[in-house]
């Protein structure tokens, strides 16, 4: 080996090792920003364990620039001062109003999610497995509504449903929401995976259209249904329009319009009462995360 | 679908069914229970109580004679008598005793007086024997002065008539000389005759007067001498005296009072002689029952004299009262007597009763109960309970309303009109302490 070329290898080892170099302190800054993002991302959450069981004292003394207006900047503690269980003995022993609006909540995204669970499922299978006449019209259409926000459909939700004497009852939020666009779409798209030839077996071995909707379609479109109806039911759980626009009566208001009626000087108390509310999404949530990252992959990929 | 989780979602649904109860259930227990009504159309009414005690009335003593010995006190003091009760006993044998040596001084003062008028004749007998006598000299002297005058005028006449007769011519005869001397006897015998009148007129009126005087003398009544009317009214006094005795030892030594009424006083005591002040005081009923009661400052602005009492005791009740006089006392409360023409025998000294005094305002348009207004610094306020809708549905808070008292009493209080209307729910009463905005429940009422 020549002295040129050992001088040439030694050059690319200290290329490729400047490489190396440079590669990782890429990947270590890429890393610093990603826990950064995570971290920034995840600090509501943190927020809220902490506000949760620190006193109110403290809490005032840390966010009186944000609730007095005074110079400054609100602070924060990583652990409380003086931790309490006040917040959550409040909450839990002494705020019925908050498990009645809580069940409000549960009642309203129940029949919401047994209502697409019987109408959306079906219709997004006869969308996707079945060939009618305008049948590209309607899910144009479907796609449409889809689109369009709460606020250009409220009125007209509002009409219909004030001459179907519904307004201010559960209904006026479920209704509309049973026939939501959005997971007969996500629905669809799964539906649409299922292998025509499963279905023409099916089909050659004597199924009825409703047993291959019932035995095929369902099991095979389950990821579909399930992270369809879960994201449903994030939705639900935290609509705040609907149930402003078609309920007057206090004594209908689901969990999300808690908020607004805690009285200030309650910041521990509205901590704990959202990380409260927290619970049963993310409970459900990282029960079907599963399905919900495939589904929410579905739609990306798939509109 | 991770089995965990959605595990822990179910058992999370059960924890908020359970905490939905609990919260509820320490809700119904922490809320405050309260009792609301509106306002009334109202005359406040002042009710003046206190508890009186009977006064003693009309005071009198019981007499009994002086120096008996007490034999036993049947009564004490403050206690209610009928007539014809025996207040004390006194001892029969001393009273015996005492009557006897009573009656022995009235025996002796009337046999000094039986002497002393004896003595009294004898002494008038002998005055008027030196009186007669007396007279008879006083007679005598004049006689005797009449006598000697007249014999002396008769002297000094013939001596007077001897010098006349002389004049007229009995001189001849006579020389010069003779008849000189013969004139000068004769005016000598004249001169001694006249001034031997003269000395018996002074001497026989000496005598005269000293007549005079020794019967003007006899004639006096002498020394005044009383002791027997003395001893007469001293006879009367014990002769008095040994009636009332006679009349206790009659009554077997007992002392009785002579009407219904309450000892006021014992001055009497066991083993202890009577004096000649009384042995009892005692009041009578016949003046009727008159009680006082003491009441505060604040209720003595709605009782006036004359005002009905209601004067209740041992569950009877007395109409027929009335305040007859208030007095204010050091303290600022005032003293009140209230009197009945009756029922003296009810009332005995010292007994105590309820008295009420009812007084009543005009209508007032805005009456609460008393408990329903606060007071707080200067301020003067209600509670009002609003019903509103809440996530529970609809519920009460109370909402605190500035008010102005004009008129209270114990149970009620008149507010100026125009700050509550009528619907209104005004909160009476609370199981806990209440503040404005404060969640409450209504009581069934």
């Amino acid at each position: 080996m020549t002295e040129k070329m050992k001088r040439k290898r030694t050059a690319e080892r200290k290329t490729a090792a400047a490489g190396r170099i440079c590669r990782r302190a890429i990947w270590i800054c890429l890393k610093a920003i990603q826990i950064f993002f995570a971290v920034f991302m995840v600090s509501p959450l943190f927020f809220l364990v902490t506000g949760s069981i620190m006193g109110e004292a403290e809490l005032s003394e840390y966010l009186s620039p944000v609730f007095t207006g005074q110079e400054g900047y609100a602070c924060w503690r990583l652990i409380p001062l003086y931790p309490t269980l006040k917040n959550v003995v409040e909450v839990l022993f002494d705020s019925p109003e908050f498990f009645h609006m809580f069940w409000n909540t549960m009642k309203l995204t129940a029949g919401i999610i047994l209502g697409q669970t019987f109408l959306a499922v079906p219709a997004a299978w006869g969308l996707a497995r079945y060939s009618f006449f305008g049948k590209k019209a309607i899910y144009q259409m479907y796609l449409l509504l889809m689109m369009m926000p709460f606020q250009v459909m409220m009125l007209s939700e509002y009409l219909v449903l004030e001459g179907m004497g519904l307004n201010n009852t559960l209904w006026a939020v479920i209704l509309p929401g049973v026939f939501s666009t959005f997971s007969v779409f996500l629905m669809y798209r799964f539906f649409l995976e299922v292998p025509e030839e499963i279905l023409e077996a099916a089909r050659v071995d004597g199924a009825g259209e409703m047993r291959m909707f019932l035995l095929v379609g369902l099991p095979l479109g389950r990821t579909g249904i399930v992270s369809a109806l879960l994201l449903q039911f994030l939705e639900c759980f935290s609509m705040i329009e609907q149930p402003i626009a078609f309920l007057k009566d206090k004594t209908l208001y689901p969990l999300s319009l808690y908020l607004p009626e805690i009285a200030m000087g309650q910041t521990g108390f509205a901590f704990c009462a959202s990380l409260i509310a927290l619970l049963p999404p993310l409970f459900l949530f990282l029960a079907g995360s599963d399905n919900l990252a495939r589904g929410i992959a579905a739609g990306a990929v798939k509109l | 679908m991770n089995k965990f989780w959605a595990k822990a979602f179910v058992i999370l649904l059960a924890v908020m069914l359970f905490f939905t109860v609990v919260s509820r259930a320490a809700d119904s227990f922490l809320v405050a229970q309260v009792s609301v009504e509106p306002f009334t159309a109202k005359k406040i009414e002042h009710i003046v109580s206190a508890v009186a005690s009977a006064e003693k009335g009309l005071e009198f003593p019981v007499m009994t004679e002086a120096g008996l010995l007490v034999r036993t006190v049947y009564v004490q003091e403050g206690e209610f008598v009928e007539a014809g009760t025996v207040l004390a006993e006194v001892d029969p044998e001393q009273l015996a005793e005492t009557e006897r040596d009573l009656r022995d001084e009235i025996r002796a003062l009337q046999l000094q007086n039986e002497a002393a008028e004896q003595n009294q004749a004898a002494a008038r007998e002998e005055k008027e024997k030196q009186k007669k006598r007396t007279q008879e000299d006083y007679e005598r002297a004049q006689k005797k002065q009449e006598e000697a005058l007249r014999r002396g005028e008769e002297e000094l006449q013939q001596a007077e008539d001897a010098i006349d007769s002389f004049s007229a011519g009995g001189a001849e005869g006579m020389t010069q000389e003779e008849a000189e001397t013969k004139k000068a006897e004769l005016w000598q015998a004249y001169f001694e005759k006249k001034q031997a009148l003269e000395d018996t007129e002074e001497t026989m009126e000496e005598a005269v007067t000293a007549a005079a005087r020794a019967l003007e003398d006899a004639s006096e009544t002498g020394t005044a001498d009383n002791s027997a009317e003395i001893n007469a009214l001293s006879i009367a006094q014990k002769e008095e005296s040994l009636k009332a005795y006679e009349k206790l030892e009659e009554e077997g030594g007992k002392i009785m009072a002579e009407t219904a009424g309450t000892v006021t006083g014992v001055l009497v005591q066991t083993g202890q002689k009577t004096t000649d002040t009384a042995a009892f005081t005692m009041t009578s009923t016949e003046g009727g029952a008159r009680l006082s009661a003491e009441i505060s400052k604040e209720d003595a602005r709605y009782v006036e004299v004359g005002d009905a009492v209601t004067v209740e005791k041992s569950g009877t009740k007395y109409e027929d009262f009335s305040v007859t006089g208030i007095k204010q006392t050091e303290g600022g409360a005032a003293e009140l007597t209230i009197t009945s023409e009756e029922h003296a025998e009810s009332f005995p000294m010292g007994e105590s009763a309820e008295i009420t005094v009812t007084k009543q305002s005009e209508v007032y348009n805005t009456a609460v109960p008393l408990a329903a207004v606060h007071t707080e610094q200067n301020s003067t306020y209600v509670y009002v309970a609003e019903q509103k809708s809440t996530v529970l549905g609809k519920q009460y808070f109370t909402r605190k309303v500035e008010v102005k008292i004009l008129e209270k009493n114990s149970s009620y209080a008149a507010l100026e009109d125009g700050v509550l209307n009528s619907e209104n729910l005004i909160v009476t009463d609370s199981d806990t302490y209440l503040q404005a905005g404060d969640r409450v429940r209504l009581r069934q009422q």
